[in-house]
This record gives C-alpha cells, structure tokens and sequence, in this order.
C-alpha cells in the first residue's frame, strides 16, 4: 500500500509527472499545466490506491492518472472561461485567455465549422491531435484506456480520412 | 500488395506527413526550465500530508470492469474534480450494513453448491427466451436505468472515525445518437440499521435530480451495440479484446463486458441472445437456481469469482424474456480491511428500464450540465 510504502508512489510520481506536464501543456501555459498536474498526483496519492503488482495494473493506474488530469485541465479551462465571461463586461469580450492555447486539441473539443477537422469524426480528430503533439500508439493507447491495437486501427482510418481530405483539396486546387 | 503501413511507426510518420501537408506542426511540449525542482517540491508536500488524510478505495482490481466503468468515473472526475461518494472509499471500519443476501433456491449464503454443469443449458434457455422478445421501442434515444447503492463516507470528522451510509441510488443513462451520454442520478435516503431500503429502489422518479450531466460517450458510440456480432464466438471476441488481460478471470472478464453493455446499452433481441450463448460457452459459471431480486422479480441466477480473492460475482435474469435483470458482488470471506463479515453484499445494480425512447421522452436539456 502507498499509505506505507511511499517509496512505490515516488517512483510512479517521478514516471508521471514529466507525462502529465507533457500532456497538461498541450491545453495549458507551463505554470498552469504544472498546477494541474500537483492536483492530480495529490488526488491518486489521496485515494490510498494499492500499490500497481503488475504491468496491467500499472497501465491502469497510468490510464487513470491521464483522466484524472484531464479533468483538472477542464475545470482549469472551464474557470478560466467563466472568470472571461465574467469580466467580459469591463474588458474587452474577444479578448483570448492568456492561460489557454489555441492547438489542435482545442479543435478536437470545439471543432471550427470551416476547418478541415470537421471533416473527422471526433474519434479521429481526438487521435490525431494526440498524434500530431508527437506522442506514439503506445501512449496514446495509455492516455485513451484502450488497447494499442485499437489506436493503430484508428489510426488507419484516420490515415484513409486524411488523405481523402488531402485528394479533395487537390481536386478543388 | 496493399499500401498499408507495416507496423505503427510507418504509420505514426506517414500520418504526421499528411498533416504536416494539412498545416499541423509539431509543437515543443518538451520539458520546460524549472519543471524538475517544481516536481519536487510537489513530491515532497505530498507525501508529507498526513497519511490519515487519505481515502481508501478497496476495489481496485477487476481490471476489465475498472476499465469499463471507467468511462462513468472519469466523467464523474471531469464534473467534480473530486470525487467524493463512491463504492467502497473512505477508511475502514466500514459503519454501514450491508443489505442482506438474496435467498437463493440452491445455494447457502456463502454461495457454496450450485451445479456449473447445469449453466451452460440455462444460459441457452435465456437465450431462446431473449431471441423471441419484440425489440424493447424503436426511438433513437438508448435510455438505461439502474438501481444501485453507493457507499458515502464523510471523511471530515476530525478525529472522530469516518461515517459511512449505504445510499441507493437510481441513475438514468440516456445515450444519445449524437453520441453524447447524459447521466441523470438521484439518491434516495440511507439504508435503514438492518440494511433494508427505507424506500422503494424506484421511487425517486420525481425527485429532483442530484446530478444531471452530458459529456461524450464512450469512442465505441452510441450503435456500438447494434454493430455487435450475433455469433457468440466473434461476439466473444468483439468483448474480450484483450484476453491477456483476462487470462485467470475470463469469465469474471466477459461478464463484467455483459454487464457494461446491458447498463450503457439497449441490445437488439438477436444481441441480448448473442450474449448469453457466449456466457454459455465459458467455463466458470454455476447455476444457484431461482431468486427474486432486489426489486422482488422472479429470476434465475449464475455465480462467478470475481477477479477479487474472497468474492463471488452473480449475474441474475429473468427466466421468461431472457432480460439481465441485475449483478451482485458477495464478499465471502470475511474482511478486515472493509470491516465486513462474510457473507456481505457489497455492490448491486439492478436494471430498472432498458427502451428506446424518443427525444421527447427524454428530460429537458436545459437541466442539464454539459462537459
């Protein structure tokens, strides 16, 4: 158990964390991807999970700090938004949020009507964004709770879908 | 030849191409100045936070069902930031009663005896039965309700010990066909001392909802089910699609999957069918006999181990349309750790409704919270 043997959560923080930043700031300035990520090792160290015996359990627990983040990353945004909404009155409403960062991500979770990611289905699109931050199958077979296999399969059919994208664009140029 | 990529490098950088060609850079997320001494400081507050501060989640193995029910806790995570009532937390010893076994025609309350010979045939049965059954409304809004308990800790007693409540709970699953999923859960009042439900599993209809929410359903979508082969074998397969995972609790496994889609899911007559041939052709299941389950209906019931040690898992079902009706998880063996003597019920779900609505029938969207 992690309540007695901190060793074991020192050594699933010290995996994590360079991860979770990694993946935090994909949505976020670094200070703030570094906030999320300090709730988020306190919330697993808090939940007094067992330590992982395997590798399976390992991923799971890795699977689940992902979430967990991602969870603070929306409550982040969220705030963030409510506090922009608030203040919309007193400031300038189309003002952009310096704490948020346009990417690819954000399109995946508010995809813009014109975009050539409209065009994917959000499976694809949640995919490819991840892909294109640079992480590999495995990864994001962590950060999605799914099985490499599926990823890969995804990933063929986004590869289908791009380039179908890609032929049309020609076929108008 | 096919110009597929070979393995998942090629296609990893084949797909980056095609975007670089659409505009997508790679962007440095990279380690950044300042991160490492951030890291420790972080490490070092918490693990100096008093142990005692912590919660305890019991149950985390069952890896398959971890993963499938998932889905709900990280949406539970995103809504909350915390979650604070969940099956199971909160610090030992537990001071709730569980509710009391179900009487099982064939069994003891260890769930000792049973025939694992007679499973397979009575599985079969369910599965005609289900086969002849008129598809549950033709509407295009999957609408699941469940009938549970959760486990409720206050764990800011101060010094006091934590208090704990068995609470039921009913929770609507509206699966959408824009595949968002929507989550409506309304508590009713704690168990009474003996363990016994102080009101009707169902009668929280009218009450207000505790939580409404709508978020993104899981990336299989809201026809997943319906896309489900009608042979057991490759249904099977279509379930269990990691069967390394599964390798000492298969059918702990496979009836954790049956149980995530009779929950999420409002299967075809054909697919309900599937379902339970594939159960029939997995070892691992004993027969109890007949029961009546926690919303006093007729039903017949099948036992597994868990993938926990010292736990017993049982499916129940109607005998006359083949309906999964519910699961239980009985603690055996008695366990200090949750401060429970066997046998102890430790978790049920009992399906309440399970139909293809309309959207009409389907509550306002204004009362809901979208993620």
């Amino acid at each position: 158990m992690w309540a007695v043997d901190a060793p074991d959560f020192e050594e699933f923080f010290r995996e994590m964390h360079p991860r979770l930043v990694r993946y935090a700031k994909r949505r976020l300035e670094a200070e703030s991807a570094l906030d999320v990520v300090s709730q988020t090792m306190q919330t697993i160290w808090s939940k007094n999970l067992d330590s992982p015996g395997d590798d399976i359990a390992n991923r799971k627990l890795q699977s689940l700090a992902y979430r967990i983040v991602e969870g603070h990353i929306r409550n982040m945004l969220r705030a963030n938004d409510r506090f922009r909404r608030l203040t919309a009155t007193v400031a300038d409403a189309q003002r952009t949020d310096p704490q948020h960062v346009d990417d690819i991500a954000d399109l995946v979770v508010r995809p813009d009507g014109s975009s050539w990611l409209s065009h994917l289905t959000l499976t694809d699109r949640e995919v490819l964004a991840l892909l294109a931050d640079g992480y590999a199958v495995a990864e994001i077979a962590v950060i999605l709770d799914c099985s490499p296999a599926a990823i890969s399969m995804r990933l063929q059919r986004a590869r289908k879908n791009l380039k179908l994208i890609l032929g049309r664009r020609s076929s108008d140029d | 030849m096919t110009d597929e990529p070979s393995n998942d490098e090629q296609l990893e950088t084949e797909i980056r191409g095609l975007l670089a060609e659409l505009g997508v850079e790679p962007r440095h997320l990279d380690h950044g100045p300042g991160e490492a001494e951030r890291a420790e400081t972080d490490l070092a507050a918490i693990l100096a936070s008093r142990p005692d501060a912590r919660g305890r989640a019991a149950s985390r193995t069952r890896p398959r069902r971890a993963r499938t029910i998932g889905f709900f806790a990280a949406a539970a995570v995103l809504a909350l930031g915390l979650v604070v009532v969940r099956p199971w937390a909160g610090s030992s010893p537990v001071m709730a009663t569980t509710p009391a076994v179900l009487h099982l025609q064939d069994v003891d309350s260890q769930l000792d005896g049973g025939s694992a010979s007679a499973a397979p045939a009575e599985f079969r049965k369910l599965a005609a039965a289900a086969a002849t059954q008129q598809p549950a409304g033709d509407g295009p809004v999957q609408a699941v309700t469940v009938s549970s308990w959760l486990l409720s800790t206050d764990e800011k007693t101060g010094k006091a010990p934590p208090k704990s409540v068995l609470t039921p709970v009913v929770t609507e699953h509206l699966f959408l066909p824009d595949g968002t999923f929507r989550s409506i859960e309304r508590r009713g009042s704690p168990l009474d001392t003996s363990g016994r439900l102080t009101e009707p599993l169902t009668s929280t209809k009218d009450k207000p909802s505790d939580t409404d929410e709508t978020f993104d359903g899981p990336e299989e979508g809201p026809d997943f089910a319906d896309r489900l082969s009608r042979d057991q074998k490759v249904l099977r397969a279509q379930l269990v699609d990691s069967p390394e995972e599964c390798a000492d609790t298969m059918a702990a496994c496979l009836a954790s999957r049956v149980t995530f889609l009779h929950y999420n899911y409002v299967l075809e007559p054909a697919t309900a069918a599937a379902v339970w041939r594939a159960l029939a052709d997995q070892d691992g299941f004993t027969f109890l006999g007949k029961t009546r389950d926690r919303l006093d209906r007729p039903a017949v019931a099948f036992a597994f181990n868990g993938a926990e040690p010292g736990r017993r898992q049982i499916l129940l079902a109607d005998p006359v349309t083949g309906a999964l009706l519910g699961s239980e998880e009985i603690l055996v063996k008695s366990s200090a750790e949750l401060g429970l003597k066997a046998p102890a019920v430790i978790e049920f779900n009992a399906v309440v409704r399970s139909r293809r609505i309309t959207g009409d029938e389907v509550p306002d969207p204004a009362s809901t919270t979208v993620y």
